[in-house]
């Protein structure tokens, strides 16, 4: 029996952290719209690091029991296959957000994350345009009154200038496998939520 | 003689005052104070934060997320935050800043840092953030990018504490406009630029 310990009291501290994980070497099952702006993907989240909140997931949502207050801190890729055949002065970016949505009540933007930005579209010695990723994150508490499923929700938009006319827009991702020599699995959305107060 | 009674406990008893702890019953979890503030701006609208080398800038922190600290925020000029209760604190931090190419540079980059300075205590690096260094060679032009600036670090004050988020940026090559966070503007959401997560843990 493992108790952790705060210490500002005796009990035990009511955190979990979830992840959208695949296999070694697989990329992440998300894909954005590489054409459209402003549509919400949500990640998809499928595994439970630790829980002593009593969590439960079920893809893409996951669900808090009870009432409370709670804080959460979130990180999440994404990335960018470039499709564009740049031209003098052309340069590309992708902006994105995380978002908490609250699926039980249909309510959007529980929480919003920071204004990120990915790398910049870049191109190598070979005249090759390089993959390019990101990460949002998304800081912030929030409180419920009953047992509440949520989705975490991304937003990436694309911004490019004077790139071959009709544009290319690029293959957008919600991450890529990091190719190590390991076989640990891929992790591309990280999650810690902890009950700070029963209060709500 | 002592009158302390003891217990046998089997572990059916523990599991069961383990699970009334742990578990959504009436001792629920420790209260744990904390505050989130962050600079904000509308929609579309860019930090106004700009940076000069060396110089340990503000960051706007105008905004509270959340506060159960009773944490109180000065707002412009000083952008000062003071923490009005004794205790050991974790601070989380994170801000963005803005690079981008204002005429020809083939070769533009920027280093970061982000401090907390206790302003009661004249402490410039009282908590001082991770090294972060941007550069990136461009074939004939630059666009904006906002690149995440991070720190970790827990501190204990005995008194009520002024504290501020600042961050240097310097440029590393080239000569690039630096400033706190280039908008997104996606789905007219208030623009974040800096977080500050402060937690009681004792």
């Amino acid at each position: 029996m493992s108790i952790v310990k705060t210490q500002l009291g005796s009990q035990e501290s009511q955190t979990a952290v979830l992840r959208e994980t695949t296999a070694f070497g697989v990329p992440s099952t998300i894909t954005f719209p590489a054409d459209t702006d402003n549509i919400r993907v949500s990640r998809n989240i499928n595994d439970i690091q630790y829980n002593t909140l009593g969590i439960t997931v079920e893809s893409p949502n996951f669900t808090i029991p009870g009432s409370g207050t709670f804080e959460i801190v979130a990180r999440s890729n994404f990335s960018a296959t470039w499709q564009v055949v740049t031209t003098s002065g052309s340069w590309g970016v992708v902006k994105s957000r995380l978002y908490l949505r609250n699926e039980t009540d249909n309510l959007n933007n529980v929480l919003i994350g920071d204004s990120c930005f990915g790398e910049q579209m870049q191109i190598d010695v070979n005249s090759r345009v390089l993959p390019t990723q990101g990460v949002a994150p998304l800081t912030g508490v929030f409180t419920q009154s009953k047992t509440t499923t949520y989705s975490l929700q991304q937003i990436c938009n694309t911004q490019f200038q004077n790139v071959r006319v009709p544009p290319l827009y690029p293959a957008k991702s919600g991450g890529t496998p990091i190719s190590t020599s390991s076989t640990d699995p891929e992790y591309y959305v990280n999650v810690k939520i902890t009950k700070i107060s029963t209060a709500t | 003689m002592s009158s302390v009674k003891t217990r046998k406990l089997d572990i059916s008893t523990i599991l069961a005052v383990d699970k009334a702890q742990t578990g959504s019953g009436a001792t629920g979890p420790p209260v744990v104070g904390s505050a989130i503030i962050r600079e904000i701006q509308p929609a579309g609208v860019g930090s106004s934060v700009s940076f000069s080398s060396n110089v340990r800038t503000l960051r706007q922190m105008n905004d509270i997320q959340f506060n159960s600290l009773n944490i109180t925020l000065s707002g412009t000029p000083n952008w000062t935050i003071t923490i009005p209760t004794e205790g050991t604190y974790s601070f989380y931090a994170r801000s963005m800043f803005l690079i981008y190419r204002p005429s020809s540079n083939y070769l533009i980059g920027a280093n970061s840092k982000l401090f907390i300075r206790n302003e009661t205590l004249g402490l410039d690096n009282w908590i001082v953030g991770d090294s972060i260094i941007n550069q990136y060679r461009l074939v004939d032009d630059s666009g904006p990018n906002n690149i995440c600036v991070e720190l970790n670090g827990i501190q204990t004050i005995t008194t009520p504490t002024t504290i501020s988020l600042r961050q240097v940026c310097n440029a590393n090559a080239g000569i690039p406009v630096l400033t706190g966070g280039g908008a997104v503007n996606i789905l007219s959401s208030p623009e974040v630029y800096a977080t500050l997560q402060i937690t009681r843990i004792a």
